[in-house]
């Protein structure tokens, strides 16, 4: 089992992607599931329908867009640039950006389950104890969803680490930079190493299966007892 | 209920895997995406002489190549290089004697309006350049051997960002995601841009693009008849008003493709 640098370079540069997209999505996934467990709105459906729609558009045409919005011909691309201290196509911030977008429903989605399940009576309940909305958030609801976070942060990661369309689009496959493991191994099957490819696919398969095994182990020992509502039981059915 | 949904399907089934019109001439070709356009504009007029549908499928020629090494059914293989071709002859994928060159790739270099020359502006450009990645795609192969030609590849190597084919060079360029990059001339051509230079041929290896007729065609004849028919001299002149080269005469086809 020899891997060129090169390749291990490359895990390395996917583990680092997916880890930051993981943490940026947590920290923007739980509000914003939160807030729209919250809402009575008939606008939720539609806000639910958007956040779907990385999920539907295929990965390619999502790269092609963000080109789009990037491009320094126009206004967002003009803005994004002065924000991120220069342009993200062939960057790693590019990446972690268009990650954000694209991994954003696997975040979403358990989290907005686990919320809706628990979440109306919970907060009802901290509320009638005189604790405030966002410490209900954090005290009560938070803990009592430990099973959907674990599960969204697992989907999460194991999406952002196949992920291949949309960095072929954006990325340059610049090594060290955006030559991530899905691109290094499409790389070495166009090119006919298939040994390289295989070494390569194998890694990416054995990181992934301990990582999704580590997740549903995790999910089960922290499903929470009483609370273990049949809504949120579909959610870990996509792990196993 | 269960029984009436299975003869439905099955009824399904056989009418997705009859031929339609079985007795009518219909040739797969599988072409490298960079020359379907090319293709596209020659095909009608082979259509109206032999009365042959010509059904196109494109995709990069390191993908095409491997379908068609285990056996997709294609008629004729239109490959963006040479390599391929030569391989599959070696496998014993195509048939004795098809491979054949028919079309000579040049290479091109987008710049910005600026008043220097090609090797100034590659030696002074501060930003990223583009270009396919040469491991995989011909126009990138030959965008690495006219840097070293230049003597700037180790020296650019940083600046350098790889995009997949010649097609994703060029949308990024087109996108004003960079502005400076190696492509195709056929690319400019057919976009009717003029904002390229073409690099001197000494600088880099003919990008050759060879065809064959793959073992499993079900229509060697007529694969046959569309293979003379693009290496005729009235096709060759239209490519040449395409963006690509002129065929030296070794590699020319002696009768003009008259086919059947």
């Amino acid at each position: 089992m020899n891997i060129a640098a090169a390749d291990w370079q490359a895990l390395w540069l996917t583990l680092k992607l997916a880890g930051s997209t993981t943490l940026l999505l947590f920290i923007i996934g739980v509000p914003l599931a939160w807030k729209l467990s919250q809402w009575q709105s008939r606008w939720r459906h539609g806000i639910e329908v958007l956040i779907t729609l990385p999920l539907v558009l295929p990965p390619t045409v999502l790269g092609f867009y963000l080109l789009l919005l990037f491009s320094p011909n126009y206004a967002p691309g003009q803005w994004l640039s002065q924000l991120f201290d220069g342009p993200l196509v062939f960057s790693f911030t590019g990446l972690v950006f268009a990650s954000v977008i694209y991994s954003l429903p696997f975040m979403v989605q358990p989290l907005l389950a686990a919320f809706n399940a628990n979440g109306q009576r919970l907060t009802q309940a901290a509320a009638a104890l005189g604790i405030p909305p966002w410490a209900a958030l954090l005290k009560v609801l938070l803990p009592a969803s430990r099973a959907a976070i674990v599960s969204a942060c697992a989907l999460t990661f194991a999406h952002t680490l196949g992920e291949f369309g949309v960095v072929l689009m954006i990325g340059g496959a610049i090594p060290g930079e955006t030559q991530v493991v899905s691109i290094a191994l499409y790389q070495h099957v166009e090119a006919m190493e298939y040994g390289a490819a295989h070494r390569l696919a194998l890694m990416l398969m054995g990181i992934t299966t301990v990582l999704l095994l580590a997740a549903r182990w995790l999910g089960h020992s922290l499903a929470p007892r009483g609370l273990n509502s049949e809504r949120a039981k579909p959610v870990m059915g996509v792990l196993g | 209920m269960v029984r009436r949904l299975s003869l439905l399907l099955s009824a399904l089934l056989v009418a997705i895997a009859l031929p339609v019109n079985a007795d009518n001439c219909t040739l797969r070709v599988a072409v490298a995406a960079s020359f379907r356009p090319a293709l596209e504009e020659v095909l009608p007029e082979f259509e109206r002489r032999h009365a042959c549908v010509v059904q196109i499928s494109s995709g990069s020629s390191g993908v095409l190549y491997q379908q068609i090494a285990h056996r997709a059914p294609f008629d004729l293989f239109l490959s963006a290089d040479r390599e391929r071709p030569e391989l599959l002859e070696k496998q014993g994928g195509a048939l004795a004697n098809s491979r054949k060159t028919y079309a000579l790739g040049l290479l091109a270099l987008w710049h910005p309006k600026s008043e220097l020359n090609i090797e100034q502006l590659l030696q002074t450009w501060p930003d990223k350049i583009v270009l396919a990645d040469p491991k995989v795609a011909p126009f990138g192969s030959a965008a690495r051997q006219a840097l070293q030609s230049l003597g700037l590849w180790k020296k650019k190597q940083t600046q350098l960002a790889r995009a997949h084919n010649a097609g994703q060079t060029y949308l990024m360029l087109d996108s004003g995601n960079a502005r400076l990059g190696f492509v195709a001339a056929s690319q400019m051509q057919a976009a009717g841009r003029d904002n390229y230079w073409l690099l001197p041929q000494h600088l880099y290896k003919p990008i050759e693009q060879q065809l064959l007729i793959p073992i499993q065609s079900r229509r060697p004849k007529e694969a046959q008849s569309l293979a003379d028919y693009l290496r005729s001299a009235e096709v060759q002149v239209q490519l040449q008003h395409l963006g690509y080269g002129v065929l030296p005469t070794q590699y020319q086809s002696r009768d003009g493709g008259s086919g059947l």
